[in-house]
């Protein structure tokens, strides 16, 4: 059983003129400790939906997510149960996930003055420690947000969940608002923290580059549904699905060469109204009739791997089954 | 050759409270006719705002310095009556955020044939005829009912071509894009990329290409120039800075960065944060996170030196010759 | 229980940044000539020349050396009267405000923390207020009570209070709503404490200056009530009342102008002076705009 489980989450939001908008429809997903798990995909995927229902802040309405072997809850007006504390999120703007108006240090010893964990004599030990974690000199405690970069605010915001003693971080597109140059310090950082401190890690983002170097396994979703998932190496050597395969593609070069990146045809739909059958049929360069009418089911392969399309679904057993031909751009 | 747009110590100083800032430090670069112009850098590189001040579009308490020459004429010192001709004319801007470009309470008609209107008087129908044409080549589905619709009704990619549409009506020869793909999804983005492509083949467009993605400037851009803290710190063809990269600034930048042709090599980061203007370390602005950081980079600004045909840069300690010594 | 450790300070940060704001010019008047009528109410009945109930002989007496501005229709210096209105005017406004704000900032968070029937509740009744024009509200309130500046108060109080509560009711839904308000309770915080910790410090500046401008409101309405004879009585010495009976000797110019100037210079000191707060406060101003 893994750390984190979520099994045919669905998450469903109204909209402003009542139409309800599945977010996320029917997702499932495992993180063990000491992993990271990148979740990857791009607008309207519901990725960060899938987020913040890992962590109770949205609430689910079908399929079940599991912490520890315990059924996670939705946070109402009472306070978080203590057995969910060691999960964790980071959101995606560190300008907007820390208080303006209380020092850096003070939110960081939140989590010792919250759980009683501490004896308050060994707070201020304890802070400069995590904040030397996290690659941050003790100096820095006293200070207020807007004295910092983006970079060391999403450190501080590490620094606040790993003073929970997380088993699992979920990390909302960490990356995204940082500057280029920022990004790989940070990435880097979590590798680390993963590696040093057995912290199982959700990494979403729309990045499939970067989650390359940080992520063991890596999670494609598109339009509320995953579509593939796979330990990252093999992703990126052979991928399965259609849709992995077009983001890959997508992806431009750095080498100077002037590499046209390729395009997909047509536009991501509306998630309130996803197409039949399978969801990107209408978008797909190796589209077949079946895909039209029947949902492909995230099925297992070899090597560790799920994939939801009918290419890689044989009716029989036999040489085919474990055949994962590339599809051409 | 004659260069399309010729830029020379372009200065760039905002008044604030506590005196003058300088947020471009003498930058100079040729944009070619017909040629796509890299300009990298980060936050705080100051790469905006020499656009904003090429279009006359700085803020309030912006001051320039410098020239920037297009065909004849310095489009720092124009007089307002001649700048608003020759915006939209001969020079055009695209911006990032498609969202907040467009108008919310215009149709797209309106807004695109408003340029068509004003600066080349076409007449109504004449102006929703062009407007059609425009859509088209920008390969909005559907042009005709297009023009009728809001830009609330348009995806984020849509928006942005509708964007570059606008951009286009009067035929500029130049191009401003101001990270036109950065909020837009990879596939999208690479739409938008061929698109601009085909463009500047097609109409013969000189283009301005401000990012921070070394991936976009890669598949579109002929030379790039790279700034650091409102200095040009490399230029040159693009291949010959992406992949054989000389200035320190230039090389950790491609060696932090994912890129999928770089395989499972470790992101190698570059310390510390990029300098913004107001704490712009002096000598070179890099020397505090440098490698190759030697005691007279803290004091003297390294000049842009010629090092090849067309190429340009700014860092006394050559990081070929020193990671060999090393 | 406030997390307060060795570090921190709610609103330390925000008090660091008013030495900034003192540097506009409009803000150090405003705070000059407010700062100047506190302690002139304060120091009124020794700085005052006379006795601003003592009735005298030389009635209408222009501004002269005796009478730096002039005498009223009793005989009575003019200067000592406005001095002594100051009493009367700036710590009832106070007072009001305080009131107000407690009132009006009490609901209003309450409304905003708890939503449902209680925010419905409140912001109608916030609604009903709005809908009348504040001045005939106030006047009809003082008129079912009977006139009397304690009366005056109440009203001006009752008509006050919606403005600060759909203040804080916005403030507080706003920031509970905010990532670090989220983060806490992921860490385990009970709501309860994310309000004193996260949201009282980030809606305290907002408030302080919604308080600082309502005290020139405040006086207005109070010298309004009074000019209409809702408010003080006389013979007492209060602005809105000497500008009436002013108001009705025009030729004796210096019995309207001279309160009325002294209405004018107290609520345009506090209008600076919040608007100067409302600088200094904006957190905008306090994170550092990146990208160039």
């Amino acid at each position: 059983m893994s750390l984190l489980e979520l099994r045919d989450v669905e998450v469903v939001y109204q909209r402003g003129d009542g139409t309800p908008v599945p977010a996320v429809a029917g997702a499932s997903l495992d993180v063990n400790a000491g992993e990271i798990v990148g979740l990857v995909g791009e607008t309207g995927c519901g990725k960060s939906s899938l987020a913040k229902a890992a962590v109770g802040l949205v609430p689910v309405t079908r399929g079940t997510i599991t912490f520890e072997g315990q059924p996670v809850h939705l946070l109402g007006r009472r306070a978080r149960p203590v057995s969910e504390r060691r999960l964790q999120l980071v959101f995606q703007n560190p300008y907007e996930s820390i208080n303006p108006r209380r020092t850096v240090g003070a939110q960081v010893a939140d989590a010792f003055a919250i759980g009683r964990t501490l004896a308050r004599s060994n707070w201020r030990p304890r802070v400069e420690d995590l904040l030397r974690r996290v690659g941050l000199p003790a100096t820095v405690a006293g200070r207020f947000p807007h004295q910092l970069s983006g970079g060391q605010r999403q450190r501080i915001a590490i620094a606040r969940a790993l003073a929970t003693d997380p088993a699992m971080i979920v990390l909302d597109e960490p990356l995204s608002a940082l500057d280029a140059s920022v990004q790989a310090q940070v990435a880097n950082l979590l590798v680390e923290l993963a590696r040093d401190l057995k912290v199982g890690m959700l990494l979403i983002s729309h990045d499939l580059a970067i989650v390359r170097h940080v992520a063991h396994r890596t999670a494609v979703m598109y339009l509320g549904v995953i579509v593939e998932t796979a330990p990252t190496a093999d992703l990126w050597k052979a991928p399965m699905h259609p849709y992995t395969q077009a983001l890959i593609d997508a992806i431009p070069h750095a080498d100077g060469a002037g590499h046209l990146p390729a395009a997909v045809p047509g536009e991501i739909p509306d998630p309130a109204r996803p197409p039949s059958g399978c969801r990107f049929h209408p978008r797909c360069p190796r589209v077949m009739d079946r895909c039209l009418s029947e949902v492909p089911e995230l099925v297992a392969k070899d090597g560790g791997r799920r994939v939801a399309c009918w290419l890689h679904e044989i009716p029989m057993a036999g040489p085919w089954a474990a055949d994962v031909t590339r599809v051409s751009p | 050759m004659n260069a399309l747009l010729s830029v020379h110590d372009l200065r760039v100083w905002i008044d604030t409270a506590r005196g003058p800032l300088t947020i471009v430090d003498g930058v100079s670069f040729d944009i070619p006719a017909g040629r796509v112009f890299g300009l990298a850098g980060e936050s705080g590189s100051g790469k905006t705002m020499t656009a904003l001040a090429l279009l006359g579009l700085l803020p309030a308490g912006g001051r320039t310095g410098g020239s920037a020459i297009l065909d004849g004429r310095d489009l720092l010192t124009m007089r307002s009556a001649q700048r608003r001709r020759t915006r939209g004319r001969e020079v055009a801007m695209v911006f990032q955020d498609p969202t907040s470009s467009l108008h919310p309470m215009l149709t797209i008609e309106r807004q695109l044939t408003e340029h068509l209107r004003y600066q080349l008087g076409m007449s109504r129908k004449e102006a929703d005829k062009r407007a059609a044409e425009l859509l088209t080549e920008v390969r909005i589905p559907d042009p005709e009912a297009a023009l009728r619709g809001y830009p609330h009704q348009f995806s984020g990619g849509m928006r942005q071509r509708i964007q570059i549409a606008i951009a286009l009506a009067c035929e500029p020869r130049l191009l401003v894009a101001d990270e036109p793909t950065t909020a837009l999804d990879v596939t999208v983005q690479a739409g938008i990329l061929r698109l601009l492509h085909r463009l500047c083949q097609e109409k013969d467009l000189a283009v301005m290409l401000i990012t921070h993605d070394l991936g976009v400037l890669s598949a579109l851009a002929d030379t790039v120039t790279v700034m650091y803290a409102g200095r040009v710190v490399e230029s040159g063809p693009t291949v010959q800075v992406m992949a054989r990269s000389r200035h320190p600034y230039t090389r950790g930048l491609v060696d932090s960065l994912p890129h999928p042709e770089a395989g499972d090599r470790a992101l190698v980061p570059i310390a510390g944060d990029p300098a913004g203007p107001e704490d712009r370390p002096p000598g070179c602005a890099f020397h505090p996170r440098c490698r190759y950081m030697e005691p007279s980079c803290a004091t003297t600004v390294p000049p842009l030196i010629r090092i090849d045909d067309g190429r340009e840069m700014a860092c006394p300690v050559d990081p070929l010759i020193a990671s060999l010594v090393r | 229980m406030i997390a307060v450790t060795a570090y921190s300070n709610p609103l330390s940060s925000t008090w660091r940044r008013i030495p900034g704001a003192w540097r506009q010019p409009l803000a150090v008047v405003g705070f000059g000539i407010a700062a100047a009528w506190v302690l002139i109410a304060l120091l009124a009945p020794w700085i005052s020349p006379y006795d601003p109930l003592a009735q005298s002989s030389a009635l209408y007496q222009a501004p002269s050396a005796a009478h730096l501005m002039g005498t009223d229709e009793l005989g009575r210096d003019v200067l000592s009267r406005v001095l002594w209105g100051a009493r009367v005017s700036i710590p009832l406004a106070m007072l009001l405000v305080a009131l107000a704000f407690t009132i009006g900032g009490t609901l209003g968070g309450l409304a905003g923390y708890l939503g449902g029937w209680v925010d419905e509740l409140v912001m109608r009744s916030a609604d009903f207020v709005f809908a009348v024009p504040t001045i005939l509200l106030a006047m009809a309130v003082v008129a079912a009570l009977g006139p009397g500046l304690f009366h005056a108060v109440l009203a001006v109080v009752l008509v006050s209070w919606p403005g600060h509560a759909r203040v804080v009711r916005g403030l507080v839904r706003t920031t509970m709503q905010s990532e670090y308000v989220a983060v806490g309770r992921l860490l385990g915080s009970p709501t309860h404490r994310a309000l004193t910790v996260d949201v009282l410090p980030n809606i305290a500046g907002p408030v302080i200056v919604l308080a600082a401008l309502e005290i020139g409101n405040a006086i207005l309405l109070l010298s309004a009530l009074s000019f209409l004879g809702l408010g003080a009585r006389p013979p007492a010495a209060e602005w809105g009342s000497m500008v009436s009976t002013g108001a009705e000797h025009f030729e004796a110019w210096w019995m309207g102008d001279f309160p009325g100037l002294a209405i004018v210079s107290v609520v345009l000191a506090f209008n600076l002076l919040g608007d100067s707060l409302r600088d200094a406060f904006d957190p905008k101003a306090m994170i550092k705009a990146r990208g160039a």
